[in-house]
């Protein structure tokens, strides 16, 4: 009984001691604005658990932690493609304790109507934290994609001519259009299936129950390595350095088209004080640049493009994404934003 | 075997090691059982910590919590009619029935031991069988065969907990369409919102169970108190015997086995198992009338099957780096913290973190039997506390719990929304165990048969031509033909008597 008593109080000591240790390590050289923060900041995260959104606030998370001496709390809201969370995140307070993780999809749903948040009006961003291209995978032991037992573009494409390729894809018009596009180049025909969860998404190719699958190389490298998925185009202007025999679309194809990246940043909402978002923008980017998150981003290929971007930057690319969208939307014929 | 005791003793010997395991036993069954408060939370909120411990300790302490925050759910819901987290709820089905019976103590005995049998099942599944049943999981199970596993469950849920099968319907597509209030989940479209914000956002499910099952309870109660006709539950410190044990050996197997499925599918984990594993029960009861009323069988299928799950929700994440449920999917922000990335690699590069993990699974679950031994003597004891004092007690515990999910005043008033039409739905004779499995397996199907129909072109057939998906759908089908039959023949034959 003594034994146990003394194994549930060395317990209990355990995590008071790293409670206590976290919460006294303040970084120096960031002006507080007034007592914030006072208590813990909540991240909404706009997709599932376990996916590059959700990594790449996790990523952030314990190197901001550890500056702001506060602990921040990571909350998913998946669905809708990225729209459902925004419920959540309008009904909190304008002050800087509820942070908005989102991707270009933020831009690509308002400028097709899905929500009315203005990315820049309504909104501040604090930075970007990923940019990433895109690329698209299969089994790697799928025989209808091999030729001389490696994966091969060209055999993916002559089974696309002849039978609807079944695409794994996330609900997003970064994705949704790239994919368009590829089917446009190559003359082939795709249906593409939209998973909010990773696992499914991944798992659904990996499976076998559909043909390919459309993601950036840092969220599957793992499953790369582990011989699960193979890569078998770049959509992007040249080879991947990760993957040097993966074939890309304007290297190997001449295909002339500007791809369009997967972007993941840090926003508030706009009426929060300036003080307050000038603080946030000052920890987050010292946490974008600690040894962690620079750890992550290299293991994750999070470096093909240049991840970071400050406030003022990541505010034009947004003002200028909201334009290229409505125009790509509109020569597609999609539904676009009155006024846009 | 070696890798396990290999495992075991990396465990114990190291004081730092056991101190983590008791620590996460016990964190896991507090915050299991704290509703708004569960199993994720505290490993939402452990996370940023697990950079301090080794990476072992660190993966072992997520195990540890996952089995005992799992179980420590149904202590509340068996006690109080409150679900500590949505695995929970249907231990409350008949949980707290047999609890107004007096038999908590029976109740609180076969779910610690389910429990313990589930968990120490799926623990030992794990250890042999990681990779050959992640890819049978997700080579086997896509869209279009979990959409018919949902119509397979929802096909018995209407008979569940109400006195007619029309209202059993009711009752379902009630919960169907509570679970389309908010935003749809492929295209955003607001469903039901009538341009209220919070509604986009869908209805919150814990507020939800809380109001239907805790708060509406504690309104009749009270109008029993007003009414005089309230009974103080009696008080027994009875564990269940060895023969009633026996007695419901085939529904532990049964529900070991729908655990490990649905534990082995990617992104769908201990949740679904417990609800279909309960739907399972009914369904192969001979008596399935007694559910709903204190049947110790739906105590023993729900709580056998979530922490069945546990096990096996370790599988997809181990060996093919592709997480079971919420849980799992944290773990890999675990790995992250420390510079690894989890997939099949990890089995050869990381050996004892495996094995570790794979032991205090074990071990926890061992533990939980005893840990539960103890609280089924002690912990009923709670039932003396006067209803007048419990009542408000309930209301306050309900109420932090609503509130503390979003910080959102609204999910309070959800909550108390719940409770007044719970009242009123109970009173009726609907069933809210219906409810709350058409809002669950709803929510879980609806982005399903989006994928699958795109799948199949919108071809509603094509779940006819997949062997799995087809085998589903028609016993399904069968089950509400055998539930029509059998309800109407009865109706008849009362009918004829009364006639004679």
């Amino acid at each position: 009984m003594k034994l146990i008593s003394k194994i549930v109080l060395g317990s209990g000591l355990a995590m008071l001691i790293g409670i206590s240790a976290t919460t006294s390590v303040i970084a120096a050289g960031h002006k507080k604005p007034g007592d914030f923060p006072k208590r813990p900041i909540t991240i909404i995260v706009c997709y599932g658990k376990g996916g590059g959104s959700d990594q790449a606030v996790a990523a952030l998370q314990g190197p901001a932690s550890k500056i702001m001496g506060i602990k921040i709390n990571k909350v998913n809201k998946k669905g809708g493609g990225g729209v459902n969370c925004l419920p959540d995140f309008q009904q909190a307070p304008a002050d800087g304790y509820t942070i908005l993780q989102h991707t270009d999809t933020l831009v690509t749903k308002y400028v097709g109507g899905a929500h009315n948040i203005h990315p820049t009006k309504n909104l501040s961003p604090i930075i970007t934290s990923n940019i990433a291209p895109t690329g698209l995978f299969i089994k790697p032991d799928d025989s209808r994609f091999l030729d001389g037992g490696k994966p091969s573009w060209e055999k993916v494409v002559a089974y696309g001519k002849k039978n609807k390729l079944a695409v794994s894809n996330i609900n997003a018009e970064m994705e949704l259009v790239t994919m368009a596009k590829v089917e446009e180049f190559f003359g082939i025909k795709v249906k593409q299936v939209l998973f909010d969860k990773p696992a499914q998404r991944y798992g659904s190719v990996i499976g076998g129950k559909l043909d390919v699958l459309m993601e950036q190389p840092g969220d599957v490298i793992k499953h790369v390595k582990a011989g699960k998925l193979a890569p078998v185009l770049a959509v992007w202007p040249k080879r991947f350095g990760v993957f040097p025999n993966t074939k890309a679309i304007g290297q190997d194809y001449n295909i002339d088209w500007q791809p369009l990246l997967r972007v993941r940043g840090l926003w508030v909402k706009a009426e929060t004080p300036a003080p307050i978002k000038k603080y946030l923008e000052a920890v987050f980017s010292e946490a974008y640049k600690s040894e962690k998150h620079q750890s992550f981003l290299k293991r994750k290929s999070l470096t093909i493009v240049n991840s970071y971007q400050n406030a003022a930057d990541t505010e034009k690319s947004v003002n200028d994404a909201i334009k290229t969208y409505a125009k790509i939307f509109k020569g597609m014929g999609r539904k676009v934003r009155k006024g846009l | 075997m070696q890798e396990f005791l290999h495992g075991t003793e990396l465990l114990f010997t190291s004081p730092i090691g056991v101190s983590i395991f008791v620590g996460g036993l016990l964190g896991g069954l507090v915050f299991g059982a704290i509703p708004g408060l569960n199993v994720l939370t505290l490993a939402a909120v452990l996370l940023p910590f697990t950079a301090w411990f080794p990476a072992e300790h660190a993966i072992m302490l997520y195990g540890v919590i996952y089995v005992s925050g799992i179980y420590g759910g149904a202590i509340t819901a068996i006690l109080f009619n409150i679900p500590g987290s949505v695995e929970n709820a249907p231990t409350a089905f008949d949980g707290y029935p047999m609890t107004k019976k007096g038999e908590a103590s029976k109740a609180i005995g076969y779910a610690v031991t389910c429990s313990a049998i589930g968990g120490t099942l799926s623990a030992i599944l794990m250890m042999f069988a990681t990779e050959p049943l992640a890819d049978f999981a997700v080579s086997t199970f896509g869209p279009i065969e979990i959409t018919a596993l949902i119509f397979f469950g929802l096909t018995v849920v209407a008979g569940v907990g109400s006195r007619s099968l029309a209202k059993g319907w009711l009752s379902l597509g009630l919960g169907l369409l509570i679970g389309c209030i908010g935003n749809d989940p492929v295209d955003a479209t607001p469903r039901y919102t009538f341009g209220v914000l919070y509604l986009s956002g869908g209805v919150g499910f814990i507020p939800l169970i809380l109001g239907l099952f805790a708060v509406s309870e504690v309104f009749i109660q009270s109008q029993r108190m007003a009414t005089g006709t309230h009974r103080k539950p009696k008080i027994s410190v009875n564990f269940p015997t060895v023969s009633e044990f026996w007695a419901l050996r085939w529904a532990v197997v049964r529900s070991t086995v729908i655990g490990w499925f649905s534990g082995i599918l990617p992104g769908v984990g201990a949740t679904l198992a417990a609800f279909l594993s309960y739907n399972e029960a009914v369904r192969w009861s001979k008596t399935p009338e007694r559910f709903g009323n204190g049947e110790p069988e739906g105590v023993v299928a729900p709580e056998t099957a979530n922490n069945a799950a546990t096990g096996a929700a370790m599988i997809p994440l181990l060996a093919l780096g592709l997480p079971g449920g919420a849980l799992t999917a944290m773990m890999i922000g675990v790995f992250n913290v420390h510079d690894m990335d989890v997939g099949p690699l990890i089995m050869v590069e990381a050996p004892d973190l495996v094995w570790i993990l794979f032991s205090s699974m074990f071990w926890a679950s061992l533990a939980i039997l005893l840990l539960g031994m103890v609280e089924s003597k002690t912990i009923v004891h709670l039932l003396r506390v006067p209803f007048t004092l419990l009542a408000p007690g309930i209301l306050v515990f309900s109420t932090i719990g609503a509130y503390a999910l979003r910080s959102n005043i609204f999910d309070i008033l959800s909550m108390f929304l719940a409770g007044i039409a719970g009242y009123f739905l109970r009173k009726s004779d609907y069933s809210v165990a219906a409810i709350v499995m058409g809002v669950i397996l709803g929510k879980i199907g609806e982005n399903s048969l989006a994928q699958a129909l795109t799948m199949l072109d919108f071809n509603y057939l094509g779940f006819f031509q997949e062997p799995v998906s087809a085998v589903l759908v028609v016993a399904g089908l069968l089950t509400i033909v055998w539930n029509l039959t059998r309800r109407l023949r009865k109706y008849f034959g009362v009918n004829k008597r009364v006639t004679s």
